[in-house]
């Protein structure tokens, strides 16, 4: 056990701070700290910014832009990005499509896709749920049937994150619908989203925007050389790939980062002669917050998470379950703190911080559903940890 | 940072662990109650042959200078072992010693305390009165080198074995810390009549040191709490894959299974609290709202694994005989020394608006 840093470590962090305060473009930061004013093109522009600076996906192999650092090093990489408001990369991209090409795509495909999706030239989206397929994730039922060289693929995937911006998709299809076990007739396929015959369709979520669709395919000829792997192997890849996306999801740099800004502004309201955050009872939630976030934080970095040698680490799922809650603990706070003022949404009656607490609060319940439902997460650890089988 | 158990520290609670199985007979075992236990002074002397009192002080005071990292994981296997021994009680008191003695009586003290020929312990409680750890009613009177006390401090832990108590007591202008020698306990209560004490510091420099002490017992509590959670989870999730109802392991209700794997959740937070409460009191000077930190996180996550250990166990979990109950006990217990947990939010609300967030990384 070590608290300090060493001395190289030390000097990452200042590297790290440097660039990211100092030399990435700060236009991209003002915009990145406000969640409505961010343009695809702009987030396309930072991830690219990144990449050239070999910041955008330090997890991958260093052979495709990853970095050869200690998960130390990746957690302070994180850390400093959020803290200094920079839009971080595509999830789609980095964490979750790149890896499994990276671990499972034949070098052809590697070559293809490895440096464009680094650099954002193309935009993924992920391809997984199903109107009939969601935490059963195994029963979807989008078929992908090989017509010589091609698949032709037909079927619907929803709750589909940005597909609108999205270049392309990676989905989980049916490949053999007679496999013994659902999993194992599951495969990993790439598929341009201008292809013939798909259609999306935007869902608009509570807080009115447009984040999630739906994707419909109608005899969509795919090439049969975009598979990733194996075919009716994609169970696994997609297992590998969930492990990853939970590590991710935890979020420890972005939930630090808006509880300090919430805590900004619970000393700009005022209560009685002083301010809001001089209350006893306010004060005492950010103090438990503050506290759970460091258990949290202290826990990412000691259990490096992530998948390894192909397979998930159950431990991701803690991370998952427990980063999830408390950035909707976070959320919640934020509406306390706007007090009056969240009911309104409109940043012309009041400020725009206030104007956001609740859309942006009933947004996030998502984030227990999203990558494998807290349900899930659970289940995940009884059987996998605790080897609790029935 | 780095958070892992280094090869050293796992040949320690080897060592340790060992001990307490050959030496130690937890209450369970003869099925006495869950109150808790007077000092056995056999455990004690095999934990002192092993070293274990002796780690966090500094060799020049007659420790062994290994640090927190060391006592803490020593302590986790004392919280899994049911056995209670005064390990945070000897931190808390020799920690006080170590700040405000003179370097002779510190070097005696502390010397004593690692080889198992002292038994010092602080007295802080007092009857009917809410935990504060200054303005104490115990009064203190004197000058110089002759101070008497007058005043009951109660519960005192260990007090019946103690060879020393660190007390806390009013002034007049502030609270002292004294140290008295002639300990005459009534069970765990102490009651002075004019008793001769020597001070050993007040106002500014007895609150800091007392808060820097309180900090560093609370890091041991820590990882007592840690070692009692494991044994808890452990014990639940063999008794839900073993008991059958309905015709079935209770592992086939997801209803049981979940709540354990939220048990897991909260364990493993409250592990890296308690290893991070043990780097941070290997630090000079201690950050004492880090380890309050810590006490917190590891407050709810005991609440949480005792409590759902003895529902998921059923009537057995409150039963003398059986040992998960007394896990839940002493959890309970640690969350209420040296303040409740409430009172640790309340310090740390207190000091909220001082810091933008909180930085891990030193």
């Amino acid at each position: 056990m070590q608290r300090r840093l060493s001395e190289e470590d030390a000097a990452f962090q200042q590297k790290m701070r440097t660039y990211f305060t100092d030399e990435f473009p700060a236009e991209l930061k003002e915009k990145g700290t406000n969640r409505n004013d961010l343009d695809p093109q702009d987030i396309r522009r930072s991830q690219a910014t990144l990449a050239e600076a070999g910041l955008a996906a330090p997890g991958w192999p260093v052979q495709w832009g990853g970095q050869d650092w200690t998960s130390l090093q990746k957690f302070i990489w994180d850390s400093e990005m959020r803290a200094a408001g920079v839009p971080p990369p595509l999830p789609f991209n980095t964490s979750m499509v790149g890896p499994v090409i990276a671990a499972f795509g034949s070098e052809e495909l590697k070559e293809r896709f490895l440096p464009k999706t680094l650099s954002c030239e193309i935009w993924w989206c992920q391809g997984f749920s199903e109107p009939d397929a969601g935490s059963d994730l195994a029963s979807l039922r989008t078929t992908a049937v090989k017509d010589g060289d091609h698949y032709v693929v037909n079927g619907q995937k929803i709750w589909t994150t940005l597909a609108q911006h999205a270049d392309w998709i990676f989905a989980l299809v049916r490949t053999d619908p007679n496999a013994e076990k659902k999993q194992r007739g599951i495969s990993f396929l790439l598929i341009d989203m201008k292809s013939e015959g798909i259609t999306v369709r935007p869902i608009k979520t509570l807080d009115g925007d447009v984040e999630v669709n739906e994707v419909f395919f109608e005899d969509v000829r795919v090439p049969a050389d975009q598979l990733v792997g194996e075919e009716n192997k994609g169970w696994d890849y997609a297992k590998f790939l969930l492990g990853n996306e939970r590590v991710g999801v935890a979020n420890v740099g972005l939930v630090k980062k808006t509880l300090a800004d919430v805590k900004a502004h619970a000393r700009e309201v005022t209560r009685g002669d002083g301010t809001l955050l001089d209350d006893p009872q306010v004060a005492a939630r950010f103090a438990r917050l503050e506290a759970d976030l460091m258990a949290l934080e202290l826990t990412v970095i000691r259990v490096s998470g992530g998948s390894k040698d192909g397979k998930p680490d159950p431990a991701s799922s803690i991370l998952k379950l427990r980063g999830s809650e408390l950035q909707q603990d976070v959320l919640e706070l934020a509406i306390d703190v706007a007090g009056p003022m969240a009911a309104s949404w409109d940043d012309s009656v009041v400020p725009q911080w206030a104007a956001d607490a609740v859309p942006t609060y009933l947004n996030f319940r998502k984030a227990t559903i999203y990558g494998g439902s807290s349900e899930v997460q659970r289940s995940i650890i009884a059987t996998g940890i605790l080897g609790l089988k029935g | 940072m780095d958070l892992n158990i280094t090869d050293e520290q796992k040949a320690l609670t080897e060592a340790v662990s060992g001990v307490l199985a050959r030496h130690g007979n937890p209450a369970s075992n003869s099925g006495v109650s869950a109150e808790p236990a007077a000092h056995d002074p056999k455990v004690w002397e095999a934990l002192v042959e092993v070293g274990v009192p002796a780690l966090p002080w500094s060799e020049e005071d007659g420790g062994v200078g290994a640090g927190f990292a060391e006592l803490t994981v020593a302590a986790a296997e004392v919280g899994k072992s049911r056995i209670h021994l005064p390990l945070a009680e000897t931190v808390v008191a020799g920690a006080i010693i170590t700040r405000t003695a003179p370097d002779s009586l510190r070097r005696e003290l502390i010397g004593a305390l690692a080889e198992g020929s002292a038994l010092p312990v602080p007295a802080l409680d007092e009857p009917m009165r809410a935990w504060s750890p200054t303005a104490p009613t115990v009064r203190a009177e004197g000058s110089g080198e002759s101070w008497t006390l007058t005043g009951t401090k109660a519960p005192v832990r260990f007090a019946q074995d103690a060879t020393h108590v660190v007390v806390s007591a009013d002034t007049g202008s502030g609270t002292g810390l004294f140290l008295v020698t002639d300990v005459q306990a009534k069970g765990e209560s102490l009651t002075f009549e004019g008793t001769s004490a020597t001070l050993l510091a007040d106002g500014e420099q007895a609150e800091q040191a007392l808060a820097e002490a309180l900090a560093l017992g609370g890091a041991v509590l820590c990882g007592e709490a840690l070692g009692a959670m494991e044994e808890a989870l452990g014990r639940t999730t063999e008794y839900l894959r073993t008991r059958k109802q309905f015709g079935m392991p209770l592992a086939a209700f997801q209803a049981l299974t979940h709540r354990a794997a939220d048990m897991y959740a909260e364990l493993e937070l409250a592990r890296s609290a308690a290893l991070f409460a043990a780097m941070v009191a290997d630090d000079d000077p201690v950050d004492v709202d880090a380890i309050a930190r810590c006490r917190s996180v590891v407050d709810r996550a005991g609440k949480l694994v005792g409590e759902e250990a003895i529902q998921m166990h059923g009537g057995v979990g409150v039963t003398a005989e059986y040992a998960v109950g007394h896990l839940t006990a002493r959890l309970t217990q640690i969350a209420r020394t040296w303040g409740t947990p409430d009172d640790r939010v309340g310090e740390l609300a207190a000091a909220v608006g001082g810091h933008e967030s909180i930085s891990l990384l030193g």
